[in-house]
């Protein structure tokens, strides 16, 4: 994803009463407007959702009327404070949120799910150990998931069926996006030397370094396996040698400086590490075995909401 | 507050049965016209609907609409420990958060137990009234035994209705099974006869699991009907005699137009 820049809203929540409740973070403006259809209370919801790349859970906000999502960072660095108005708050952190393309958060479950039969969205939409996943349903930006799946049936059950050259297509065209902004933005990809990838080069890179750094950029939200047949797509080769390996290693270590543009440490929240260690989808349902195979037997079938209407 | 009284507490333990397969927890909805139940299995492919009448009981009190969400685990633990031939009283408050079932044994053995409720947010959902093209009754043992032996099969029953009689027929890996029925001409028995009420013929596919599922309901009623109708939900429904209905909706499986 480009990395939208956009001069965000200064948002801190200061709450004097419970100053150990409080967080900083700094928030894109359109997360905070409200749509016009939208009546509820108006904040925005921050909720765990399972990260598409590594699978554990990692923190996102919804807008208030669910329709755009975006990703939450944290910038954490040691010995750091804010002063909020008289008060110190000895919390440094700085929370960080950027938009992004929900298509992302539904890839691993249309890919796991609906590869081999179409399933109406909000059936494969669900998962036990993250409640609010449903949610992404209401997102602007599923209007587009016919970029990466094929729509079965008719319009009202919303049937998809998982398509990868669809899907690698897509990712093609994000990636090329990024690989424009990196070049726009003028930023250091080569991988001569140690450079700061902040460091402004008077050569120029050749295309194919700007696609793979970019590469790099949008594996980040996808299962390994997926960014490696997206490599072979993109047309680059491979890491063959030893030596490309390396410029790869640097290159992602670079990749790690560029995300907080200064170099500080950025790390994707995380909840309960210890608990939820290393699960994929393959691990997410923790139904018993009887619902599980009701589940299966139910793919393929309408939801019976779609023919009873709701009193 | 809220009373029902059953002489014969067998029944509800078999609704009970009937439905728990499919569903971890629900709520009766109680009224002065009975206890009714509507909720989806958990994939929402399914409804289950149950309308117990409250001149089916043989003590029936409702002052207040009242829903109680119970888990049916529990509340299956609850019925374990009733005998065959025990009087069942459901007891709760208005506003309450706990419901109470007495069992009284013929040998002057009273027993209660008392369920936590819970606060289940169910939707309702509108069951519109559907001219169906054909409407089959068959003896409820004939039903299961046809959709157990043709699950071996495949996942999914094709049910086919033409004016010959009824197609049930599966396949999958290892072969094909069908099973036809013709309507029987002779109506002497009518729990025993197949009878067919046909419109216009229609085929219907659907999963064998959740089938198999509704046929746990199978010892509540010697007959069931079959309801079908072109991209409608089938319609299986057992009658419990004197008490009311138990019906089950099942979304048809959708036409794969490859593979």
């Amino acid at each position: 994803m480009p990395r939208v820049k956009a001069s965000p809203k200064k948002c801190v929540k200061s709450n004097l009463q419970q100053p150990e409740n409080s967080w900083v973070f700094l928030l894109k403006g359109e997360a905070l407007e409200l749509s016009e259809q939208y009546t509820g209370s108006g904040t925005p919801d921050i909720v765990t959702l399972r990260h598409p790349n590594t699978g554990k859970s990692a923190i996102f906000l919804f807008s208030p009327s669910n329709n755009s999502v975006q990703e939450v960072l944290i910038v954490d660095e040691a010995h750091r404070s804010w002063f909020i108005d008289e008060n110190v708050k000895s919390d440094g952190k700085l929370h960080l949120s950027t938009p992004i393309d929900p298509i992302f958060l539904v890839l691993p479950y249309l890919r796991k799910l609906c590869s081999k039969v179409a399933q109406p969205l909000n059936q494969f939409l669900l998962d036990d150990e993250f409640p609010e996943t449903p949610r992404l349903l209401k997102s602007s930006g599923l209007n587009y998931l016919n970029m990466i799946a094929d729509k079965k049936g008719d319009e009202e059950l919303n049937a998809f069926k998982y398509n990868e050259e669809k899907t690698l297509n897509w990712l093609k065209k994000k990636t090329e996006r990024v690989a424009d902004i990196l070049r726009q933005k003028n930023v250091g990809v080569t991988s001569s030397g140690t450079t700061s990838s902040n460091f402004i080069k008077t050569n120029k890179a050749d295309n194919e370094a700007y696609l793979r750094y970019a590469h790099g950029i949008v594996s980040e939200y996808l299962v390994d396996d997926l960014s490696e047949k997206l490599l072979v797509f993109l047309g680059l080769p491979k890491d063959a040698t030893p030596q490309q390996q390396q410029q790869q290693q640097q290159q992602n270590l670079k990749r790690k400086s560029l995300s907080s543009a200064v170099p500080l440490e950025v790390k994707k929240m995380k909840i309960d590490e210890s608990s939820k260690s290393v699960l994929d989808l393959s691990k997410q349902e923790k139904l018993n075995s009887k619902e599980k195979a009701r589940a299966k037997a139910a793919s393929g079938s309408k939801t019976i909401m779609s023919f009873f209407k709701k009193n | 507050m809220f009373e029902a009284r059953l002489v014969n507490s067998a029944i509800f333990k078999k609704v009970l049965d009937a439905i728990k397969e499919l569903l971890n927890e629900a709520s009766f909805d109680c009224s002065e016209s009975g206890m009714q139940l509507q909720a989806m299995d958990s994939s929402h492919v399914s409804l289950v609907s149950l309308n117990l009448k409250s001149d089916g009981f043989d003590k029936y009190r409702c002052d207040r609409n009242l829903t109680m969400g119970m888990n049916l685990t529990s509340l299956g633990k609850v019925f374990r420990c009733s005998g065959a031939d025990d009087t069942v009283t459901i007891k709760a408050q208005d506003d309450a958060d706990t419901v109470t079932f007495m069992f009284e044994s013929k040998k002057d053995k009273i027993s209660d137990y008392e369920l936590k409720l819970m606060n289940l947010d169910q939707e309702h959902l509108g069951i519109p009234e559907t001219e169906f093209s054909c409407i089959i009754k068959m003896p409820s043992g004939e039903f299961a035994r046809i959709v157990r032996d043709l699950s071996q099969f495949g996942e999914s029953i094709v049910i086919s209705c033409t004016k010959e009689g009824v197609k049930f027929s599966a396949q999958g890996d290892i072969g094909t099974g069908n099973v036809k029925l013709a309507q029987t001409n002779n109506f002497d028995k009518e729990e025993e006869s197949v009878i067919i009420d046909l419109q216009e013929p229609v085929t219907l596919t659907f999963a064998c699991q959740y089938l198999n599922s509704f046929t746990k309901a199978t010892p509540l009623s010697n007959q069931v009907t079959l309801s079908m109708c072109e991209n409608v939900p089938l319609v299986v429904e057992y009658q419990i005699p004197e008490l009311g209905h138990l019906r089950f909706y099942l979304a048809p499986k959708i036409e794969e137009d490859e593979n």
